[in-house]
């Protein structure tokens, strides 16, 4: 005959440690990154709610060069209560026991952003570049550019080369393209936009304008969204391609691109 | 083996916690509600939220305002308006004008007559994405140099906190009425600042219809109400078009 005893109730100690992230990631300049405060002062590490200081937590570059790498905070040497660091590393984040995304190695390690390195390991974060995105409490981050293109070619070209756009981002995240304007044709003939991605291609239908008089402008239209692979990938780049199939074609593209960061 | 690492914190440890929400009630009422939760960290003291949020009147104010907070022991007993500046406290939470007592939740702009709709209340915590749409507005005109249409109707006014991005999107057609080839233009404007590039359209004969669209991410200049609307015009003096369009927005709120 065997006895049984039903299992007790968990009680949670006042002291249990909370989840807490009360904090964003910010792009200082290019050879610095801070996580800041932001609605608390407080980051769970390894199940310790560490305090952030009053100034925040400083990454310095140069990091990796040519390289997207998640951006992690913990005490030093993982010991509770020690002064906490910024560690820049790509290994893909693990949840730990009290439910926080960590370093999968060091798990005091806090998953806090996501940071590209330029070809000299320097942060970027310009106008038309999104290179460093806040895991916790984020918001709506948006660059943009508009300038003109010329071409009379009549294969398939890049029209934006000078203001691609480029946005980093976390597995599953949507990063956003708008790619709005007009585009011309110097004679009466047809010219053909669409978006595409640095690397990979087409990211949309072509666009087809006819202009039935010379330089009568046509709208160009094409948006996309982009869902960020397992690992978040490296970095997304967006441009316009097109081209025309007899005269020459003006484009006046604008392009924006959303990120959550 | 402990369930748990060594206690961390004291029962009187103060943590961060905005379980609110700021939001539009009527043209003269603005709300706290609870939102997943009841606390809100007021000085680094946890207070209670009332189970029925708390009002505030705002008829007798005009202009920006940022709203805040204040406790009595660990109650929220107080909102408030107040113009100023706000950074955060020892604990990190959002105080007004150097006044650790005062939380900032959020702002609100007060038009002359009250408040106008909801989309003048933004949220600090837990906000909500918010969507407003102008009425569908038919417009002509001859001008050469961008100009708004008829009293400027597709005009959205919006609050939001500086560098929050909003989403313009503006659509309809475009013609001109008398006279073939007429190049007809749209461009999103900002606080009476246009953005980035226009969108053009050219008809082949009077009276033909284009669609035109135009679609912008920009992030907002700083706290406050913003204006958000279109300018249009046309390439050759002389001549008239005429546009029929929405403008929408959609940003944080």
């Amino acid at each position: 005959m065997s006895l049984y005893v039903p299992q007790a109730p968990t009680l949670l100690p006042a002291t249990a440690p909370e989840g807490t992230h009360d904090c964003r990631l910010v792009y200082v300049s290019t050879t610095q990154l801070r996580l800041d405060r932001f609605g608390g002062n407080r980051i769970m590490c390894n199940g310790v709610r560490e305090v952030i200081p009053a100034g925040g937590v400083v990454l310095n570059a140069p990091v990796v060069a040519n390289s997207v790498a998640y951006v992690w905070c913990g005490p030093a040497g993982g010991v509770a209560g020690a002064a906490l660091y910024l560690a820049y590393d790509s290994p893909d984040p693990v949840i730990d026991a009290y439910g926080m995304p960590v370093h999968p190695t060091f798990r005091y390690l806090t998953l806090v952003g996501r940071a590209y390195g330029d070809g000299s390991g320097n942060f970027v974060m310009t106008g038309i570049v999104i290179g460093v995105v806040s895991y916790w409490n984020r918001r709506w981050l948006s660059i943009a550019a508009a300038n003109s293109q010329v071409t009379g070619s009549t294969g398939i070209v890049e029209l934006h080369g000078g203001n691609r756009l480029s946005a980093i981002g976390f597995a599953g995240d949507v990063i956003r393209c708008l790619l709005e304007g007009s585009c011309l044709n110097d004679s009466a003939n047809y010219t053909y936009s669409r978006i595409e991605q640095v690397g990979v291609g087409a990211l949309s239908q072509l666009g087809q304008h006819f202009a039935t008089v010379p330089n009568a402008y046509g709208i160009i239209s094409c948006h996309y969204d982009y869902v960020c692979p397992a690992g978040g990938g490296g970095l997304f780049i967006t441009t316009l391609t097109g081209y025309v199939n007899a005269g020459v074609g003006t484009w006046y593209p604008q392009c924006s691109m959303l990120v959550w960061g | 083996m402990p369930l748990y690492p060594p206690a961390v914190q004291t029962v009187m440890d103060p943590w961060s916690t905005h379980d609110c929400r700021l939001d539009w009630v009527d043209t003269t009422t603005i709300k706290l509600s609870r939102f997943g939760g009841q606390w809100l960290m007021i000085n680094g003291v946890r207070c209670v939220i009332p189970v029925n949020g708390l009002t505030l009147n705002v008829s007798a104010l005009n202009g920006n305002y940022y709203i805040y907070v204040r406790r009595t022991g660990n109650a929220v007993t107080t909102l408030a308006a107040a113009a100023g500046s706000y950074a955060n406290d020892n604990f990190g939470m959002p105080c007004l004008n150097s006044d650790g007592e005062a939380t900032m939740v959020g702002m609100a702009y007060v038009g002359g007559g009250g408040m106008v709709h909801a989309g003048y209340v933004c949220s600090y915590w837990n906000r909500k994405q918010f969507v407003r749409t102008s009425p569908m507005v038919t417009g002509s005109h001859g001008s050469t140099t961008p100009i708004y249409l008829a009293s400027n109707e597709l005009n959205i006014v919006f609050t939001t906190f500086a560098n929050e991005v909003y989403e313009q999107f503006c659509c309809g057609t475009a013609w001109g009425l008398d006279v073939a080839g007429l190049i007809v233009y749209i461009q999103a404007d900002m606080n009476n600042t246009r953005l980035g590039w226009y969108s053009a359209v050219c008809p082949r004969y009077a009276g033909w219809y284009a669609p035109i669209t135009q679609k912008v991410a920009v992030p907002a200049p700083g706290d406050g109400a913003h204006n958000a609307s279109i300018q249009t015009w046309v390439n050759a003096p002389g001549y008239t078009a005429q546009w029929q369009l929405v403008n929408g927005l959609r940003w944080l709120a």
